[in-house]
């Protein structure tokens, strides 16, 4: 007999080295003849008696082992040669693995399909039936092309001994049942002991097994690991029953929270003896409901959180519609003034404004801010500022007064402290004359009849709603016609490229002096334009506000 | 591997196979076995109690024999199989085809009703 034990080389043993060291491993080459069989027969014989198997297992060994090696002599070679099969079978604590190696044609009998099932004999298929039984007397298979030969790798699971018998007999899915007709059924099942933290099923995966939950407790998370939308399943439920039934992969994932133990049971042992008895077939049904309710139970608050957010997220939309609605669009200042002015929003609530109304005969107030931060509180505190800028600027008071007078009652009432950055500017149209206050904001820009640009120098004063004392000074500038006001925000100087560099305001001023623009919206188009382009794609992530003045001065009387 | 036949009545054949029915025992009895039930009778008892191991090889000549039996117009019986061999008649799904008794007066006592 070439028997052999097998050297570290052995693919047995690569694959799993910590636990070679104790396991038991035997191998047999033989040749590819049927005759062969009985040198087969005679090694598993004192392999039995040696490793001491229960007869289910040794039988199931067995007849693995026949049916798979037949099937390699009698299909896999096409020449006359002579060809080597090795056998390896190693011992361990829970179940006997079983390789069969050899050099014939590519051919993986796993995935092959089975022997439809006939109702009659004259119907019946005579043969095909061994890959079915490799399958159903063993619980796991694998089947791999390795530098060209075929192995087939196949696990036997030892069957639970007798003290699991009272603990699986407690199961649901054997509520009922007596624990003696109950022990011949598990041959083929396997226990299988798992950590805290085990991942036991994940999406995607093949599964073969029913899982009963038998001590311990296992969670379902449906979309991702760790995530919180899931359900649990307590010792007496059970897993893995949805891929068994409709031959699926699995769709969640299936992690131990704590130490279990587990059942499984094949999915042929399942259909073909399990669920054949009533008793076990109407707990199984009741534990699939189970399940299928949790399963629904978790969707429906998945489902409810969705729907809320969307409910939220439309108010969003029309807090954001509102708030936009609070800026003037269509801006007739007469034909002595050319305005342009308007808000480019970005996706989130920000806190950008501008405003522009006629405070006398001949005067307008322009006005362009920002609140710090963004979302609905900063949308409320626009409101709020745009609100008494409107009040305090008709009151006829000095522009520095109102002001400090819409600080003091931002200040007031400011429970989020939040701030704003302000221009509050009053124009004359008959003179040219321009008075403004600057509470911490960009400054104005100032285009020499529309071709040079500097920043006009801010005067004193910091932003609104941080300090009820702060004061505010004036400043003044005379226009002439052909001048140029750009009033803008940070969400143009700030706007940030692809490779997160900033628009700044030197190119701002590049862009304006580019050359004489036809008109205040031709030029505010221009800043649009090269402030996207500059963006390349990137998200707009601020507010741009810009509101361009030019002053064409006295128009002659026709 | 063995195989015995014996007649219970003019029209009833019992036969008895003893051993593993693998690739080896099988093309030992196959022959002796199919010529047995090529006779047209009422039903042929086959007793597995003896049969120790059973592979698709075996499973394929059982087939074959109670498909001749049924077209002579009589009946195959598997009669008291020990209990991995009845696993293999079960999850083959042999045992739906072929009428599978724990013992011969259970089977003959169909064949009576019958």
């Amino acid at each position: 007999m070439q028997r052999q034990h097998s050297a570290p080389s052995t693919p047995l043993e690569v694959t799993d080295p910590e636990v070679s060291k104790e396991a038991q491993v035997e191998a047999l080459v033989i040749g590819n003849r049927l005759a062969e069989m009985s040198r087969v027969e005679t090694w598993l014989r004192e392999i039995t008696i040696a490793w001491a198997l229960p007869d289910q297992v040794a039988f199931a060994v067995d007849l693995v082992i026949n049916e798979a090696v037949t099937n390699v002599i009698n299909h896999a070679f096409r020449d006359s040669e002579r060809h080597e099969i090795r056998i390896a079978v190693r011992n361990r604590d829970d179940a006997v693995e079983i390789e069969v190696t050899d050099d014939g044609v590519a051919f993986d009998p796993i995935t092959r399909l089975e022997v439809a099932p006939a109702d009659d004999l004259e119907h019946a298929d005579i043969g095909g039936r061994g890959i079915q039984l490799i399958r159903r007397f063993s619980t796991d298979q694998t089947y791999e092309r390795v530098a060209g030969r075929n192995r087939l790798r196949v696990r036997i699971a030892r069957p639970p001994v007798r003290d699991d018998l009272d603990l699986i007999g407690r199961h649901a899915l054997f509520a009922g049942m007596e624990s003696t007709i109950l022990e011949p059924l598990l041959a083929g099942c396997e226990m299988r002991s798992v950590r805290a933290g085990e991942i036991i099923l994940e999406p995607g995966q093949i599964n073969r097994h029913l899982h009963l939950v038998l001590e311990g407790r296992l969670e379902v998370h449906l979309d991702r690991l760790g995530s919180d939308e899931g359900f649990v399943i307590e010792a007496g439920e059970c897993t893995g029953e949805i891929s068994v039934v409709d031959c699926r992969p699995a769709s969640a994932f299936v992690i131990a929270s704590m130490p279990s133990r587990l059942l499984l049971l094949p999915e042929a042992i399942l259909w073909d003896e399990l669920l054949r008895i009533p008793r076990i077939a109407r707990n199984f049904m009741r534990l699939f409901a189970d399940r299928m309710r949790a399963r629904t139970q978790v969707m429906q608050q998945a489902l409810e959180q969705r729907l809320r957010y969307e409910h939220l997220q439309r108010e969003w939309e029309v807090a954001r519609e509102i708030q936009l609605g609070m800026l003037p669009r269509r801006l007739d200042l007469g034909p002595e003034i050319e305005i342009d002015a308007g808000m480019t929003a970005a996706q989130e609530v920000g806190g950008d404004f501008y405003d522009v109304f006629p405070v006398g005969p001949d005067e307008y107030c322009i006005a362009i801010g920002d609140i710090s931060g963004k979302g609905m509180p900063a949308a409320l505190f626009m409101v709020r500022t745009l609100t008494m800028l409107r009040s305090e600027l008709l009151l006829g008071q000095p522009i520095d007064e109102s002001l400090r007078r819409i600080n003091r009652r931002l200040c007031a009432e400011n429970p989020t402290s939040m701030f704003a950055t302000l221009v509050i500017a009053l124009i004359d149209k008959r003179t040219g004359v321009l008075r403004y206050v600057n509470a911490g904001h960009d400054p104005i820009l100032l285009g020499d009849r529309g071709i040079d640009y500097r920043a006009l120098p801010p005067p004193r004063g910091i932003l609104v709603g941080a300090s009820e004392e702060a004061t505010y000074e004036v400043a003044c500038v005379g226009l002439r016609p052909g001048d140029v006001l750009v009033l803008y925000t940070d969400g143009v100087t700030e706007a940030m490229s692809a490779d997160r560099r900033l628009f700044t305001l030197d190119r701002l001023l590049e862009c304006l002096s580019e050359q004489p623009a036809r008109s205040a919206s031709a030029l505010a188009d221009r800043i649009k334009a090269a402030v996207k382009g500059f963006e390349a794609g990137a998200r707009q992530s601020d507010d741009l506000t810009l509101v361009i003045l030019r002053y064409r001065g006295q128009q002659p009387l026709v | 591997m063995q195989i015995h036949s014996e007649l219970l009545d003019d029209n009833i054949l019992k036969v008895t196979l003893e051993g593993r029915l693998d690739v080896e025992g099988t093309q030992a009895i196959d022959l002796k076995l199919t010529t047995l039930t090529a006779t047209s009778r009422k039903a042929v008892l086959v007793d597995l109690s003896q049969v120790d191991f059973l592979a698709s090889i075996g499973i394929r000549t059982l087939l074959t024999c109670a498909k001749t039996t049924s077209k002579r117009g009589g009946k195959m019986l598997l009669v008291n199989p020990q209990p991995m061999v009845r696993a293999v008649l079960d999850r083959s799904g042999v045992s739906s085809l072929i009428p599978v008794y724990a013992d011969a007066e259970t089977a003959l006592g169909t064949l009576d009703a019958a």
